[in-house]
């Protein structure tokens, strides 16, 4: 929530002295926000567009003629003059950063979106500096994906079963694997399934064994068949998280908590499990 | 206690060069001959030289894991399954952090430094460093177009400006637990991301004017004041451009009589065809070399196949993106840097690679004083690591050096000189540039040799005339007294020590502090605080400083 | 005792800022600076509704927790390691190496 402040519209730079006015701040959103009423400019825009706004300001960066679009058209609910104008702002910027969220990549499109959304930023360094930042929800989500991309090579959706990462969104991602009814057995750490993952893919969790760490009672852990209560990481726990655009920061503990950190939590089941595995670790 | 017994050691340092000799290892370090029992390996008829040392690498950090996440298809094809003591991984040209480690050691690596790392991104450096075992490791801190630094060169009383850089710079080495300052594109960077023109050396650079000769200067001389181990680590202006020779002479000459490394310097012996083509400057280059013995560099040799070019050097990853139209990734690290990834593919049909290629090969066989140039493939931009062994076949073995020139661009004779060269390394002269020369340039006193008090690291390789298969598969590698590797594969996985220098003056890495006027210039531009800045302690739990002076 | 730390990162979102101030007294958590609502909220109910350690909803002891968890993931076929979203890169790097020995899937929330 303080984003604005600390990273974006209001932030002071060595040349932006002056903050707020020294930027232009542009929303797109389907519905009116207090982000966008301290906008310069608003477009609210029709759920489900865009792909196709980003791709007509792709074509207008690139500066192709769009046959049958009249200044008054509209493309995604908005009048096609006025993405002209934004794209003219675009490349006329002296530096420009799209903050993007999950109304784009969770939407019609998803990935694609994305894709387009990333392609847009990349032709405009043809005339300016331009860059694009993900709005990560979660403290350390892409923390999680980062030492999964050292480790294993791919961010998410990884599969070990032959003894090496295999990386297949849509086959080895959560929500994938719920539906199908491909897991057998879930452990499940500071997230809860509850509140994020569709309805059918937590009843079928409820039909298989499930190991939770989570520090506090929520939906989940009144169902899970295994609850361990784990210090909250950050509060009751030391150790990195990764903001959004990839700054990593190491987080102290501030109080005692009398259980033990998820480190502790997971390094004492992987103990568990190399004991029945192969008795003592061998190295 | 271990001793390998009866094998022909190659040990440039102490002047040992092929002879029989016995060597023990107790506690982790050579030491002299004793009657002590205990584990023995009979090295008869074999090869041993010192673990191998590289002096720049790019295998952990933000731009590396952003290269992993960016290019999956570097992966599918590459992998080892976890095993017994090993961790699995995949990754052809960017390995997962425990697949680098197992693959260096499994080559006789046991040194690496990664070559460019933002003060900002240190800790996760760090962290990747924690996860990539069998290999002792270090970072070099990237201050080459640090706005903090160029604002402190605006400074006109040279006395101030000399201390003010001694403190800035010591500050910024020991909060990124850093071993060697790194420069590149110095000036460049900044300008780029102002989407102005490439700098040369005296172009000013907004918004403090400063331009790439200023900072080259001030650095080299810092890099002296606080008497670093190893070099300043550079990088040079316009990186891959036809003609860039000049500017690279140009800074030779402006930091001679100073200590500079110039790495990965095949990309930056460039001459020009009347067309703007590609032609060697390799042997002007190499001749201000051999008249310079206070310089070092490494290689950069390209290797023909899948590469994923990643460099601090924004603007240049821009360009290679626009003329080669593959998939780009750019970042900008706020006061301190940029960086930037492009995955492409060097052939030997493509007349531009194919005199790359040969461009760093005659270096590596122009320069004379073996002690003065590092093999390196600047991993992993001009060629994965994993080719080293078949660099070394292709510098020990004229004709199949010869069989190979036959297979590249017919015209590339006309722009290079590799085909006239005929020396062949010997194997002293391979020790010398994959482990002594490399340990020597970095101050490290404990590697790259085989006397009493250095590390415990060795290689054992059985003979061959084919050296490339010779090199890819030591029969032993020993770090720290101990066996890692059987037969190139590794079979333990430990983590290595990490190497952080102490700038001279002070008393320990948290005695460094900003100026007021710095650190008020800190909280007003970083995105973090000043409190958060220093990498913790928790994330060297081997830590090894080496101090300076 | 009252307690003042200073530069505290804030856990909760991936802004992550880090100059909350948050103060301790006799290890509880009383006041907290610079935070927004979400991140001041978190903060002060972080010590309230705390889990119990739960067996197959009886209350157990941590060893027998452990031991039970060990068993479900190895007797599994195709175990699931999920979440991760609000933990340490610590904590992440433990639950790749368990669920590479238990040859399991592991996704986080980014994947929908």
């Amino acid at each position: 929530m303080r984003h604005l402040k600390r990273y974006s519209a209001l932030a002071k730079g060595l040349y932006t002295p002056e903050g707020r006015k020294d930027r232009k701040v542009v929303v797109i959103d389907v519905r009116p926000s207090p982000t966008s009423k301290n906008a310069d400019i608003f477009l609210q825009v029709t759920p489900g567009a865009d792909f196709e706004i980003v791709h007509v300001l792709r074509l207008l960066i690139a500066g192709k003629r769009l046959e049958g679009l009249e200044e008054e058209s509209l493309v995604g609910g908005v009048a096609f003059r006025q993405w002209q104008e934004l794209a003219e702002l675009m490349k006329a910027c002296r530096y420009g950063v799209v903050m993007f969220g999950i109304g784009l990549t969770q939407s019609r499109g998803k990935d694609l979106n994305a894709e387009e959304l990333n392609s847009l930023i990349i032709e405009l360094n043809a005339f300016t500096r331009f860059y694009a930042v993900a709005m990560r929800g979660h403290g350390n989500v892409n923390g999680s994906n980062q030492v999964l991309a050292w480790q294993t090579g791919y961010p998410l959706a990884v599969n070990f079963q032959r003894g090496y990462p295999r990386f297949n969104p849509g086959e080895f991602s959560v929500v994938d694997m719920l539906r199908r009814k491909e897991a057998d057995a879930a452990l499940i750490i500071a997230t809860d399934p509850s509140a994020h993952l569709p309805q059918s893919a937590v009843n079928y969790l409820k039909s298989i064994p499930t190991i939770y760490l989570e520090p506090h009672e929520n939906a989940t852990t009144t169902w899970a068949n295994v609850v361990i209560p784990v210090a909250p990481a950050g509060i009751g726990a030391g150790g990195t998280f990764y903001r959004m655009d990839n700054i990593p920061l190491q987080l102290k503990k501030l109080v005692d908590f009398a259980v033990p950190s998820d480190l502790e939590a997971l390094q004492g089941i992987k103990e568990e499990v190399l004991r029945l595995k192969r008795g003592e670790a061998a190295c | 206690m271990l001793k390998i017994i009866n094998g022909q050691v190659y040990d440039p340092k102490n002047g040992i060069n092929g002879v029989s000799k016995d060597l023990y290892i107790d506690g982790g370090r050579f030491v002299q001959p004793v009657q002590e029992a205990g584990e023995t390996i009979d090295a008869g008829g074999c090869i041993i030289m010192p673990g191998g040392v590289d002096i720049h690498s790019h295998i952990a950090g933000a731009k590396v894991n952003s290269a992993r996440i960016m290019c999956p298809e570097d992966h599918y094809d590459h992998f080892r399954a976890a095993a017994d003591c090993t961790r699995s991984g995949v990754g052809h040209t960017i390995p997962t952090t425990f697949l680098t480690g197992y693959e260096y050691a499994g080559l006789g690596y046991t040194t690496v430094f990664e070559a460019a790392v933002p003060p900002l991104e240190a800790r996760h450096a760090h962290e990747e460093l924690e996860d990539t075992p069998l290999v002792d490791t270090g970072i070099y801190t990237l201050m080459g177009n640090n706005t903090m630094i160029m604002k402190a060169l605006q400074e006109k009383d040279a006395a101030k400006r000399r201390e003010t850089l001694r403190s800035l710079v010591s500050w910024l080495l020991a909060s990124s637990k850093g071993y060697a300052i790194k420069v590149v594109n110095p000036g460049g960077v900044e300008s780029w991301k102002w989407s102005a023109g490439t700098v040369d050396l005296d172009t000013p650079v907004q918004p403090f004017g400063i331009s790439s000769r200023q900072i080259l200067t001030a650095l080299a001389e810092t890099n002296e004041d606080l008497k670093l181990p190893h070099a300043l680590h550079l990088h040079t202006n316009h990186l891959g451009d036809p003609g860039n020779v000049r500017t690279t002479l140009e800074t030779m000459k402006t930091l001679t009589g100073h200590r500079v490394h110039f790495t990965h310097l095949q990309f930056h012996s460039y001459g020009i065809t009347p067309k703007g083509g590609l032609k060697s400057a390799a042997p002007e280059i190499a001749e201000f070399m051999n008249a310079h013995p206070e310089f070092t560099c490494d290689a950069g040799q390209i290797v023909f196949g899948p590469v994923t070019t990643m460099t601090a050097d924004s603007p240049m990853q821009f360009h290679l993106h626009e003329t080669t139209g593959n998939k780009w990734g750019s970042f900008d690290v706020e006061m301190e840097t940029g960086s930037g990834i492009v995955p492409l593919r060097y052939r030997p049909s493509v007349l531009f690679n194919a005199s790359q290629w040969c461009i760093g090969l005659e270096l590596l066989l122009l320069i004379k004083n073996p002690w003065q140039i590092v093999l390196t493939t600047d991993h992993p931009n001009a060629g994965p690591f994993t080719a080293y062994p078949q660099i070394i076949r292709l510098l020990m073995d004229a004709d199949y050096r010869n069989s190979v020139i036959e297979t590249l661009h017919p015209k590339v004779g006309h722009y290079t000189h590799l085909k006239d060269l005929k020396r062949e390394y010997t194997l002293e002269e391979i020790a010398i540039i994959t482990r002594s020369g490399p340990a020597k340039a970095l101050g490290l006193s404990n590697k790259g040799h085989l006397g009493p008090g250095a590390d415990g690291d060795l290689v054992i390789y059985q003979p061959h005339k084919d050296k490339e298969k010779m090199f890819a598969s030591p029969v032993y590698v020993i770090k720290d007294g101990r066996i890692i590797v059987r037969d190139g594969i590794a079979r333990q996985s430990f983590g290595g020590k990490r190497l952080v220098a102490l700038p001279y003056g002070l008393k320990d890495l948290a005695d460094g502090s900003l100026s007021q006027e710095l650190a008020q210039d800190f909280a007003d531009y970083y995105s973090i605080s000043l409190r958060n800045f220093a990498v913790q302690y928790d994330y060297l739990p081997r830590m090894e400083v080496i101090s300076c002076g | 005792m009252t307690i003042i730390h200073e530069d505290v990162v804030c856990a909760f979102c991936g802004c992550l800022c880090d100059d909350l101030k948050v103060e301790v007294e006799d290890n509880k958590i009383t006041k907290v600076n610079n935070a927004c609502a979400i991140g001041r909220n978190k903060l002060m109910h972080a010590q309230t509704d705390c889990t119990a350690l739960k067996v197959n909803g009886r209350e157990a002891a941590w060893g027998e927790a452990l031991a039970e968890a060990a068993k479900i993931l190895v007797k599994a076929k195709s175990p699931l390691v999920y979440g991760l979203s609000s933990t340490t890169s610590e904590a992440v790097r433990e639950a790749v190496a368990l669920t590479e020995l238990i040859k399991g899937t592991v996704d986080n929330p980014s994947s929908y």
